[in-house]
């Protein structure tokens, strides 16, 4: 049995606990891949001294890259899953279903077919058109499922659905209709990849990821608030509609950021911090940080498995979250069904 | 007696329909009373703008003195609770976390909650005999329990100003005794001023000092329960028959209902 109410103390033990758990598997991961390196070498390259220069390369410019970019996008997804659940009150929303995932990848396939990619800003365009495709579809979302000044979540889930589908259709078309070959490019981003990414763009993910994140955690309490229901949590004293434009903002700026980078990796933001909340329970100022945490190890596992199962043949990493996570998800379940469905 | 909490000259309607005209009401400090009045009659419009949900389109809602729509919202939560009809609650969350939440108006950014906090949840739960429950999950509990430890949550805010929206709807005869009973001591030891909305006529005429009926377009008549609940101002409020007898114990009226003679209705 968990107890009874979130203290500091018990703060700390599991952030400490989760973050070598997130430690542990980015170690597990940097050995893991087509050479195997033995951790003894790891440490080596890590600390720059001593490691045959072969293995850095395989290490610090291959494989330490990819994973940031894996944690990253676990720890965004995770914590935006966990703030959507929360401040639309319903446990099945996520980046994913509510198409603000896909209105993000929609934005950045239009920099890249338009060529602002490579000719303005570079690097910064495509980040910028997929926070711009996720508001978007925010905007759009909201202002379809709101009458007489009231946003109700099942008709919300319901349009994000369709704009979701609607997205993923249309990249597919934009993607057949510029050339047939780039196809199997589409499937980058359908299911999502992770590849090799330069430090300075993941200095800059981390940066947007971090910062969103904080606003995330800062609102916690208010999320809880909100649980309770939008006139109690006013009576309370929390301003419900701040928090609330705050939370979908923060939450679409990290799923934008990582989106744009490495796809649309499905399943991470619906099924996290239900698994987190199973674990500790649902006072959102240690879930939101517990399901960050959480997402990242997750997925640096996952994509480490993508790399080795069919090796030298990568299986998206997407693929691996859905298959993996699934079955995983109902195991828990089972054991908690009644918090979820207790009427 | 000091006012705690008043409505001047308040008109309120949607679009299409006028609720409530010319509607003032004042709450003493210390008051345990009640507004009654059938279904549609703008009870829950009334709690609304008593708790600043709504805003009138004229007229003005005071708590001690100041303008309730201009009190920032975390300083009119340490002077008002609000206890809502519907004790659902999103995950998981336990009795004890479900109280403390009450603690927000007193707490900062994040809220961690102090031993204080934890002992003055605690007290509040005794107050309703909820305290050997605060490790289980809200929504395991019965629904008369889980209002129970809805006003120990409001109770956890320190509020001068209880507000209650139909607290015994759904519950059985010994919950709907038990919540007027504690809400009873509640306003008699701590002074606590309690307001609740309430379809329950006996209830009401048995604890409340003080009660407002209320019929389309506002109030029809207001005083103690022996000066309102009389069988023509109940005729005219709910179309309904009723009986009117003397509580044998505690002197209070009862009401009894008939069918209406000329409703028109099953004859």
């Amino acid at each position: 049995m968990r107890p009874s109410r979130l203290t500091p103390r018990r703060l700390a033990r599991v952030l400490l606990l989760l973050s070598g758990c997130l430690l542990m598997s980015m170690a597990l991961a940097l050995a893991m891949g087509s050479v195997r390196v033995p951790f003894g070498t790891i440490l080596q390259a890590l600390s720059g001294r001593g490691a045959p220069p072969e293995a850095s390369i395989i290490l610090l410019q291959v494989r330490l890259p990819r994973i940031l970019l894996a944690a990253l996008t676990g720890a965004a997804l995770a914590s935006a899953g966990a703030a959507f659940q929360a401040v639309l009150r319903n446990p099945l929303a996520d980046p994913y279903i509510l198409g603000i995932s896909g209105g993000a990848a929609l934005g950045a396939i239009l920099s890249t077919l338009t060529g602002t990619d490579s000719t303005f800003g570079s690097i910064l365009a495509r980040p910028l058109f997929a926070f711009a495709g996720a508001c978007l579809t925010v905007l759009a979302i909201l202002a379809l499922s709101r009458s007489r000044g009231v946003t109700a979540s099942t008709p919300m889930l319901l349009i994000g659905w369709i704009f979701n589908s609607f997205f993923l259709a249309l990249i597919l078309f934009l993607e057949t209709a510029v050339d047939f070959s780039r196809v199997r490019g589409a499937i980058f981003w359908l299911v999502g990849t992770l590849s090799p990414t330069p430090y300075s763009v993941l200095t800059g993910l981390a940066a947007a990821v971090g910062a969103g994140f904080t606003i995330l955690w800062l609102l916690s309490r208010d999320f809880d608030l909100i649980c309770a229901g939008e006139e109690t949590a006013r009576h309370m004293g929390c301003n419900v509609e701040r928090t609330r434009v705050l939370a979908i903002l923060a939450a679409s700026l990290i799923t934008a950021a990582v989106v744009s980078f490495s796809g649309l990796i499905g399943f991470v933001g619906l099924i996290v911090p239900h698994a987190a909340r199973f674990l500790f329970g649902p006072d959102h100022r240690l879930l939101l940080p517990a399901s960050a945490l959480l997402g990242s190890a997750g997925l640096v596992l996952a994509d480490a498995l993508s790399r080795t199962l069919l090796a030298p043949t990568e299986v998206p990493v997407g693929v691996l979250t859905v298959l993996v996570g699934g079955p995983a998800f109902i195991l828990l379940y089972r054991r908690h069904r009644w918090e979820i469905s207790h009427d | 007696m000091t006012e705690a909490l008043s409505a001047r000259h308040i008109h309120f309607g949607y679009e299409t329909r006028l609720l409530l005209e010319n509607f003032s009401l004042e709450l003493g400090e210390g008051d345990f009373a009640c507004v009654l009045g059938p279904n549609g009659a703008g009870k829950t419009t009334v709690l609304r703008l008593l708790s600043g949900t709504l805003s009138p389109q004229e007229g003005s809602v005071q708590l001690f003195g100041e303008s309730l729509g201009a009190l920032p919202a975390r300083k009119r939560a340490q002077l008002l609770a609000v206890v809502p009809q519907e004790s659902w609650m999103l995950f998981p969350f336990t009795v004890m976390e479900v109280v403390l939440m009450g603690r927000f108006p007193h707490l900062g950014i994040l809220g961690m909650e102090s031993r204080d906090d934890e002992d003055l949840a605690f007290a509040c739960l005794e107050e309703v005999g909820m305290r050997s429950s605060f490790h289980r999950a809200l929504i395991s509990l019965s629904s008369g329990e889980r209002q129970r430890v809805l006003i120990a949550r409001a109770l956890a805010q320190e509020p001068k100003i209880l507000l209650l929206d139909e607290p015994t709807t759904f519950l059985d005869l010994k919950h709907r005794l038990l919540i007027y009973e504690i809400l009873s001591r509640l306003n008699a030891r701590r002074k606590l001023t309690i307001l609740t909305i309430s379809h329950d006529l006996n209830l009401a005429a048995r604890y409340c000092g003080k009660v407002w009926l209320l019929k389309e377009g506002g109030l029809l008549a207001s005083g103690t329960p022996k000066e309102v609940l009389t069988p023509e101002l109940l005729r005219q409020a709910y179309e309904t028959d009723v009986e009117v007898g003397q509580d044998p114990r505690t002197g209070t009226p009862f009401i009894i209902p008939y069918p209406s003679q000329d409703a028109g209705g099953a004859s």
